[in-house]
């Protein structure tokens, strides 16, 4: 990882119409993300983590959703102000996307080597023999056996994993800087769970691509990322390196999620321990801190005034009225 | 591949043979015998048509009797037109029923899946609402009120086409109208079937990859979205042959059309029952061929299917 | 925040919280539908017309659907009082003789006398016109002659019927219009016309959609109580049965029923045929099969979740599972389903009685009144249309509607906009 940021994203808003109300579902996220780092976003169900990947390639579907505000700046342009032409050149290409569930990712109707060549063709240029090499190539570095049989064949034809590692393959195909992953494994059995990581690291390493990692999971977290957003209710609640915050949790949120883990090192056969509610239901949501009904140590001013943001050294932040000065 | 094949194609001889089965019992067990529109015919008359007809026989070797002749393929004279057989009947109606038949059959896949594609890309846009509507129309007139009106219409007040009767008389133009009334409902339900079908494959998770990847919407959409989206349609395909051919009954009587869907109405009422019979199996063989067919297809295009 | 009633639920943000339930939510997003929504309206409409249609004759709002006024035969719409109309009517049949009398004359005088007059069994051809007086005898051997003679009609002769015919209107002009204000029948307003018979339009198409609604309705419930009761049994159950009954469903679906439906009605004889029973059970026959998958699809789905595992850890019986826990949930797609069932019920009926197969007089159902309409409809299009359209639009409404509900009651579903 070096100091060179590739991606910065400012005070990223997408919103969803519904009947009942608006869905701020993602509320003002901002984050930098430096070549070859691999950046988690971590949160549960609803915190807003895919809809900002999506929102980071300027895929939101148009009805309901709209990327309301903000700033995504790579190489030098705003991707939510450039043409759909530029931008389509930018994705698969430059910024590549992998998503969660590898059965329905995949075109049933066409075969492996179609999907694959045509992204390869359409960026790089090149014709479809050469192409195919290189998917070929491609699928032998995910540790598909047998890839210049096996690209002929469909996607049912394959295992959960085999097409987890296909889509890998595909998404690095055009070497992209930035892969955005969008929980890659949480459709996977265990076991394929970690050789599927380990592949991703070893081929972003490999080819220093930055990662941005979408996961629920601390674990998958731990092992993977070097730095670290922690995302509830749209927000980012806290972001720094990983070891950082493993050891240091300064959200109530962040602390609450690391107490979750059940660790083998704990001795007495406690209850584990669960944060008390539930998330919270983002249509309409007041201007407080969303995470003060399940929190603690909340104050009174949690419930009136979102929090703003306090900077600590080594690049770490929190939103979080502990931390921040109360100005009346 | 071939398994699936010929696993279909056995397991349609059954239901053939519980058609010819079933037709069989039920014309002849039906109140009132062929001959029971005539005046009083002497009793010994009346003993050598049933002799001739074999219906003096009892009904079990009547059936076998019948199973034979079908095999043969002979079906037998018609009951009604003394000095003509069915099969002479069926032999001349059938290449007419069958050009209307595909014709429109063709007429309304073709059609339905353009508004399909249309509708479905701009949808909430004015041309999907008109071609919803005109779908929900579709499914709506029936044939006997639709081809009437176009006959009142475009024959006769616009005297823009032929009212009726066939090619032999007309020329080419006399088929358009009657594969009109007959396509529309099909055409209709087509359009609306593959509407939804590729609206619902452009939610899917494989157009979104298709998207990241950066490709073109129209590459999207052609080279991903249609190959899944249309195999519902080839489902449809084979009850729209039924349709069609259920349909022809009707077209055929109002276009006055020399098919073998005009005599099989008078048939029913005349209780020819050879005539009857002949065309029930003429029309079952054709359905079930045709859904052979339309599986054939099925198979071929879905590769889950084809590639076990 | 503010203060919020006890009443209402509030979440941990004091927002409150609207309790919504299925049919509500259903309700909610049909109403903003409004091509389904006005279906409704037109459907419901239909369906009160028709069933008020006897207090509607009592009342007088509607003629008699049976009363023939063969003066009034085969009127066009209008909203003049049909005295009005049996004049145009006489008087445009007047001038049309007249031009053709004409015509015969100019080519009489282009090409002499021509020998025939038409149809006529005693006249000798080119016999001279007979005097007023003689022809006010009826000659029994002649054809008849209703020559009223000396009324001041130009008829000269007998022997040209048209001139006779052209006699006999110009009398029936003078009767019609002297009997205009006294005359009931002549004081009718036919709004869509009348058939050949004197009958009014409108009565008959509205008792006709008396007899194909009711046919629609009692025939899809029926269709509708095999179809839940099959399929659900089948989907419960499992196992050899739902194999067997969906094989048979497979059959049957790729079957022309029809063309069955046909054959039995034929062989039925007329007798049977009038009975609405017959008719039912015929297109019923055939009408339950979707139904029947649709339920067993959702019975399937259905039967191992946790509901109905803890039903039966309770120690419920399988039919009490079935009704009472299962079907509730599937209720969504019987009603969306039997509402798309109707038309085409209706349409199959309506295909029969066209054939003259379906309901038979005195009954007439629109697809009768279509067919009768077609016979005549080169000169009196309203009889085909009037019913047509009638019918049409019903089912284009039902339509729409089934459509709107199956948005409304599963917004994921596959043809939501």
């Amino acid at each position: 990882m070096t100091d060179e940021v590739i991606l910065q994203v400012r005070d990223l808003k997408t919103y969803f119409t519904v009947d009942e109300g608006v869905v701020k579902a993602v509320d003002g996220v901002s984050f930098d993300l430096h070549k070859g780092e691999t950046l988690g976003i971590v949160g549960e169900s609803g915190s807003g983590k895919s809809v900002t990947n999506l929102s980071i390639i300027n895929m939101i579907p148009n009805p309901p959703g709209k990327i309301v505000g903000g700033q995504v700046l790579f190489s030098g342009k705003d991707l939510l102000k450039i043409s759909a032409s530029e931008l389509r050149q930018i994705r698969g290409n430059k910024i590549s996307m992998i998503f969660q569930d590898p059965m329905t990712s995949l075109n049933p109707f066409l075969k492996i080597s179609t999907q694959m060549i045509e992204t390869i063709v359409l960026h790089q240029g090149l014709d479809k023999q050469a192409a195919k090499e290189k998917a070929i190539d491609m699928l032998k570095l995910a540790g598909i056996p047998a890839p210049e049989k096996r690209i002929d064949q469909y996607p049912h034809q394959f295992s959960g994993g085999m097409r987890q590692r296909v889509m890998i393959a595909m998404g690095l195909s055009c070497n992209p800087e930035i892969l955005i992953a969008d929980e890659p494994t949480s459709a996977l059995d265990v076991t394929i769970q970690a050789q599927i990581l380990e592949l991703m690291q070893e081929l972003t390493k490999r080819l220093g691509t930055a990662v941005i990692l979408i996961t629920h999971s601390l674990g998958v977290v731990a092992g993977m990322c070097d730095t670290l957003c922690v995302m509830y209710a749209g927000r980012i609640v806290e972001r720094g390196k990983t070891d950082d915050i493993f050891e240091d949790p300064k959200h109530p949120y962040t602390q609450g999620l690391i107490r979750s883990v059940p660790r083998l090192d704990k001795e007495n056969a406690d209850r584990l321990y669960s944060i008390p509610g539930q998330p919270p239901n983002v249509i309409d949501l007041p201007d407080c801190c969303p995470f003060y009904p399940r929190c603690e140590k909340a104050k009174d001013i949690c419930r009136k005034k979102y929090p703003p943001v306090t900077g600590f050294e080594n690049g770490r932040a929190v939103s979080c009225w502990l931390y921040a000065e109360e100005t009346k | 591949m071939a398994r699936y094949f010929i696993r279909r194609a056995l397991s349609l001889i059954p239901t053939l043979f519980v058609i010819v089965t079933l037709s069989f019992f039920l014309i002849r067990l039906a109140p009132g015998g062929p001959f029971a529109r005539e005046k009083d015919v002497p009793e010994f008359i009346l003993q050598n048509l049933l002799k001739r007809y074999h219906m003096d026989e009892p009904l079990g070797k009547q059936y076998l009797r019948y199973l034979g002749d079908i095999l043969r393929w002979d079906l037998g004279p018609s009951f009604r037109y003394r000095d003509l057989s069915v099969n002479e009947i069926i032999d001349k109606g059938l290449p007419v029923s069958m050009t209307l038949g595909v014709t429109s059959l063709v007429l309304a896949v073709v059609s339905g899946i353009a508004v399909g594609i249309i509708s479905a890309l701009r949808q909430n846009k004015w041309p999907d609402y008109v071609a919803v509507s005109i779908a929900v129309i579709g499914i709506s007139v029936p044939l006997f009120v639709m081809g009437p009106i176009l006959q009142l219409f475009v024959g006769m007040r616009w005297k823009i086409l032929p009212m009726g009767q066939w090619i032999s008389v007309h020329g080419i133009k006399a088929i358009i109208l009657p594969a009109l009334t007959l396509s529309f409902p099909y055409f209709a339900y087509i359009a609306r079937l593959s509407r939804a079908s590729i609206l619902e494959v452009l939610r899917s998770d494989y157009i979104r990859t298709a998207r990241a990847k950066g490709l073109k919407e129209s590459m999207v959409v052609w080279k991903h979205v249609l190959k899944g989206a249309l195999l519902p349609v080839v489902t449809y395909l084979g009850p729209a042959f039924s349709g069609i051919v259920v349909g022809s009954v009707v077209v055929e009587t109002t276009f006055l059309i020399p098919g073998i869907g005009r005599p099989f109405v008078q048939s029913a009422l005349n209780r020819d029952y050879t005539l009857i019979m002949g065309e029930v199996i003429v029309y079952s063989v054709i359905l079930i061929f045709a859904n052979l067919v339309v599986d054939l297809i099925y198979g071929l295009l879905d590769p889950r299917i084809s590639y076990k | 925040m503010s203060e919020k009633k006890e009443k209402q639920a509030v979440n941990e943000f004091n927002q409150v919280m609207k309790p919504v339930s299925l049919w509500a939510d259903a309700w909610k997003r049909l109403r903003k539908n409004k091509m389904a929504l006005i279906s409704l309206y037109i459907v419901s409409f239909y369906i009160i017309v028709t069933l008020f249609a006897p207090l509607l004759t009592k009342a007088g709002i509607i003629y008699d659907y049976r009363e023939q006024t063969i003066s009034n035969a085969s009127l066009p719409p209008s909203f003049k009082p049909a005295g009005q109309l049996v004049i145009k009517k006489l008087e445009a049949r007047i001038a049309d003789l007249e031009r053709t009398l004409e015509e015969q004359k100019a080519e009489e005088a282009a090409n002499g006398p021509s020998g025939s007059y038409g149809f006529d069994f005693g006249a000798v051809p080119g016999t001279e016109t007979e005097t007023a007086d003689q022809s006010a005898e009826v000659d029994p051997n002649l054809n008849f002659s209703l020559d009223f003679g000396g009324h001041g009609t130009d008829t000269e002769s007998s022997s040209n019927p048209l001139v006779r015919e052209l006699g006999y209107q110009k009398e029936a002009l003078e009767k019609v219009k002297t009997e205009m204000n006294t005359n009931p029948g002549y004081q009718k307003v036919y709004v869509l016309g009348t058939d050949d018979l004197g009958r009014d339009m409108l009565a008959r198409v509205i008792y006709g959609g008396r007899i194909s609604i009711l046919i629609g309705i009692v025939g899809t419930l029926t269709a509708a109580l095999v179809g839940i009761l099959i399929g659900s049994v089948s989907g419960y159950v499992g196992g050899w049965l739902d194999n067997l009954l969906m094989r048979f469903v497979d059959i049957m679906y790729g079957l022309p029923y029809m063309l069955i439906v046909i054959i039995i009605m034929a062989m039925i004889g007329e007798k049977a045929r009038g009975s609405f029973v017959i008719l039912f059970v015929a297109i019923a026959l055939v009408s339950w099969l979707t139904i029947a998958r649709v339920v067993r699809g959702q019975i399937i789905s259905l039967k191992n979740s946790e509901f109905v595992e803890a039903a039966r850890s309770m120690g419920a019986s399988t039919p009490r599972i079935i009704f009472r826990h299962l079907l509730p949930n599937t209720l969504g797609v019987i009603v969306v389903f039997s509402t798309l069932l109707m038309p085409s019920f209706i349409m199959n009926e309506s295909f029969l009685s066209y054939l003259g197969l379906g309901v038979s007089a005195p009954n007439a159902s629109w697809g009768t009144l279509v067919s009768e309409g077609v016979r005549a409809m080169e000169f009196f299009t309203w009889q085909l249309l009037a019913p047509a359209v009638a019918m049409t639009l019903f089912l284009f409404c039902m339509n729409f509607l089934g459509d709107g509900l199956r948005d409304a009651l599963d917004p994921q579903s596959k043809n939501r906009t």
